[in-house]
């Protein structure tokens, strides 16, 4: 018997409910990098970073939903062309929910505090013999947690993404996942290459 | 209960055709062989939908909203009858 971890929310709601949604978690997901100081770098990137003001989450975010949007529209129209841009924006904003739980773990800048000493230790020379001496077991534990449930979000991420789509395009042969996972990759490029300039 | 109209054979799977139809009222019986019409060849809920799309006025919008389903499950239902029935018509 397989294991439904999320319902197919994209066969079951309408675009305005799925619309409204993915906006609501937009905001406060961009609100949420902005007071935990994470950056949304790419469509499946978070990285913390000193402050960060106001606007920044949400231009990362916009750029991240439109890059996503535009690689799984153009996708969607190759499989079928009676894809609705609604069912993609809603799918684009809908997946990337996932992220926004990301910055919670940076309270007090603990995560980030916990990456640069681990990064600082690994920098020295005299810790090349054992890189972690200078970080405690607690934080590498948390840090171990934090990567594992980082995979999971990813998964799910993917796992979303991939229902939203399927039900906007009508999705059913293998060419047509191939499109898809081709798609997501073309939106971290696109992401990356439009964040960079701006 | 009401009977289903078999559609495949029980035995070999193969599509059933009409051979005999019958009146109620005066028992006069017509023999021949008939294709099943495409409709029919339909499994239940696939007529059902169907009915429903008429009911609608063809509104897939209607029809989500009754059915409880978004907009695009009721229009990729309907394109994978319209690829059934034109592989139907085909045979």
């Amino acid at each position: 018997m397989r294991l439904q971890i999320t319902k197919n929310w994209f066969e079951i709601y309408s675009e305005k409910a799925l619309l409204l949604a993915g906006t609501i978690f937009f905001i406060a997901g961009s609100l949420l990098g902005y007071v935990f100081n994470a950056r949304y770098d790419g469509v499946f990137d978070v990285h913390f970073a000193d402050r960060l003001t106001l606007y920044r989450p949400f231009l990362d975010n916009l750029i991240n939903t439109f890059s996503l949007f535009t690689a799984l529209y153009a996708a969607g129209r190759i499989i079928n062309k009676n894809t609705r841009m609604v069912d993609i924006l809603s799918t684009s904003l809908i997946s990337r929910c996932v992220f926004y739980v990301i910055p919670v773990f940076n309270i007090n800048g603990y995560l980030q505090r916990i990456t640069e000493t681990l990064l600082s230790g690994l920098e020295s020379s005299r810790a090349l013999a054992n890189p972690l001496a200078n970080v405690p077991v607690a934080d590498i534990m948390v840090l171990f947690l934090f990567s594992i449930l980082s995979i999971g979000l990813l998964v799910l991420f993917v796992v979303v993404a991939y229902r939203g789509f399927k039900t906007a395009t009508n999705a059913k042969t293998v060419m047509h996942k191939v499109y898809f996972a081709l798609a997501i990759v073309a939106a971290e490029v696109l992401s990356k290459i439009i964040l960079s300039i701006v | 209960m009401k009977p289903k109209l078999p559609i495949h054979c029980p035995s070999c799977a193969n599509a059933l055709t009409v051979s005999q139809l019958s009146c109620g009222t005066c028992n006069t019986n017509v023999s021949g062989n008939y294709a099943m019409p495409v409709l029919l060849q339909l499994s239940e809920d696939e007529q059902q939908f169907v009915l429903e799309f008429l009911l609608s006025s063809g509104s897939l919008k209607e029809m989500a909203s009754k059915m409880d389903k978004s907009y695009p499950t009721v229009r990729n239902k309907l394109d994978d009858m319209i690829e059934k029935i034109q592989s139907l018509n085909k045979k």
